[in-house]
């Protein structure tokens, strides 16, 4: 489980958290939304110590990992799997061998590094591209990619930086089911951030809305849908302030 | 100015923990053979054209202008010994270095830095891999053995090509030449310049990883690492020249 309290960070003279709250149970799948720029990512980037909060903790299975020195770190970080924005694919490699790349750290046997990181592209159907160099595929196989190296250590926690930012709706929906298959089959405990919320819906367990620093409202995706929450209501339906300001003054008006 | 001043110490704070880094880890983690072979391929390999006509020129033009000189007191076969000393003390280290950290630290920053701005150094932390432990230790280990030996080529072909220019072009006597060059070069010379080049190699090395890891955001941010790995590594090595000859005068009397 991942429970963080009382989380800030600020970037100079920006307060990005503000004091967050939250908890993810074990074999849930939480989507955090939110505004562009409001610290989605920051809060993942705490969640397995890669950024350090200027005040809170962030528990991993009761371990706080805020004060580990990056060497202590490592065995948490071997339970994650990140999947980066831009997949953050190492450009000197193939495909094949930045699917390896955590296997081989871990020293595994070449022939089991083989089977299973084909086994992942198999599942993210990239076994085609698996000599190309990341420069030579598009977006999409790029989050595929990122995903399968991500995967291919079978993390007890994934985090997944807008899984689905960039894509077309189909490739989209490919990956919001290939989320849903890691949950159920690997029994994976996922946090994503987004601000697609169709991809939203569809994956999460829980939503929970980052706003201001702070988290501002939770449910599960039908209690966000049937909220009453004006914030909320708005971030859903993807109305910006200047809308609803001429939305008012026109109701005003009538 | 204070916070000028501090930002000036807190890098340098910065770079002597990276250097203890450096150092505790290549004692610690396995070596990483391919990675530092590759290396020292790019390092060294290929930065011996660049050396070598360094070299070459700066001991021709050497030749020509100091047998100007002392041919007006008639001490032509002089030539040689002062080319030698100069090539192996000063400028084979010097000019090597200089090049050096304008090929190898610019590619070095350049490549660094534009892996943080993808984030694939926060990439290779997320999986448990440190990148100093990945990045900059085959890098440094690969500059420590290049550097004294692409400074050892540029002193042969610096004396040589004097040699060329002063005895077949000038026509000072070659048998006075040869005599006095080995009369008066002492194997301590060739020794100091060497030693210096083993320094330089850790200037340049910790600068350029260290202004890579740090890269500001973008291709802005990447653009001036690199040109500032080449501005600090140069002025670095031109300043810590002197204060190594002064010390080396003190410690071994030439």
């Amino acid at each position: 489980m991942i429970k963080i309290e009382g989380l800030q960070k600020s970037f100079g003279e920006t307060d990005v958290l503000r004091g967050v709250d939250f908890e993810i149970p074990d074999g849930e799948t939480v989507v955090i939304i939110g505004r562009s720029g409001g610290g989605k990512s920051v809060l993942l980037k705490h969640i397995c110590g890669l950024l350090k909060p200027d005040a809170g903790r962030v528990l991993v299975d009761g371990v706080d990992v805020v004060p580990l020195s990056e060497s202590e770190l490592r065995p948490i970080r071997k339970q994650f799997g990140f999947l980066f924005q831009g997949a953050a694919l190492f450009d000197s490699m193939t495909l094949f061998d930045n699917v390896a790349f955590p296997l081989r750290e871990d020293r595994l046997a070449e022939s089991d590094v083989e089977q299973r990181v084909m086994e992942m592209l198999t599942l993210v159907d990239l076994t085609k591209a698996r000599d190309k160099k990341p420069s030579e595929l598009s977006g999409g196989m790029r989050k595929r990619a990122g995903l399968a190296r991500a995967c291919v250590a079978h993390p007890k926690y994934l985090l997944y930086d807008e899984p689905t930012t960039g894509l077309d709706p189909i490739r989209a929906d490919n990956i919001n089911d290939l989320i849903l298959r890691l949950r159920d089959h690997l029994h994976v405990t996922g946090v994503a951030v987004t601000h697609d919320m169709k991809s939203a819906f569809k994956i999460a367990d829980r939503i929970a809305l980052l706003h201001e620093g702070r988290i501002h409202a939770v449910g599960t995706p039908l209690e966000i849908q049937q909220t009453t929450d004006p914030l909320v209501k708005q971030f859903i339906a993807g109305v910006s302030d200047l809308n609803q300001e001429t939305l008012y003054g026109a109701t005003k008006n009538n | 100015m204070g916070g000028y001043c501090l930002a000036q110490l807190s890098q340098l704070g910065q770079l002597v923990i990276l250097f203890g880094d450096l150092i505790r880890l290549t004692f610690t983690r396995r070596p990483r053979w391919s990675e530092t072979i590759e290396q020292i391929y790019k390092i060294g390999w290929q930065s011996q054209v660049v050396v070598l006509i360094t070299g070459a020129f700066t001991g021709m033009v050497f030749a020509v202008q100091t047998y100007h000189q002392f041919h007006k007191v008639k001490m032509d076969t002089a030539v040689g010994p002062v080319i030698a000393v100069a090539m192996a003390r000063e400028l084979a280290p010097v000019l090597t270095a200089l090049m050096v950290a304008g090929r190898v630290g610019a590619a070095i920053a350049a490549e660094l830095g534009t892996m943080k701005v993808t984030e694939q150094l926060d990439a290779l932390r997320s999986m448990g891999t440190s990148p100093v432990d990945y990045l900059a230790i085959p890098r440094f280990l690969a500059l420590l053995l290049a550097l004294p030996l692409l400074t050892a080529e540029a002193m042969a072909f610096g004396i040589f090509s004097g040699y060329l220019v002063g005895v077949r072009m000038l026509g000072i006597d070659e048998a006075y030449f040869l005599t006095n060059m080995f009369k008066f070069t002492d194997i301590k010379d060739v020794g100091s310049g060497l030693v210096k080049a083993v320094f330089f190699a850790i200037f340049i090395a910790l600068i350029s990883c260290h202004k890579g890891f740090t890269a500001g955001e973008g291709a802005e941010g990447v653009g001036r690492a690199t040109t500032q790995a080449v501005v600090v590594s140069s002025l670095t090595v031109l300043i810590a020249n002197f204060f190594i000859a002064v010390l080396f005068n003190a410690v071994i009397p030439p």
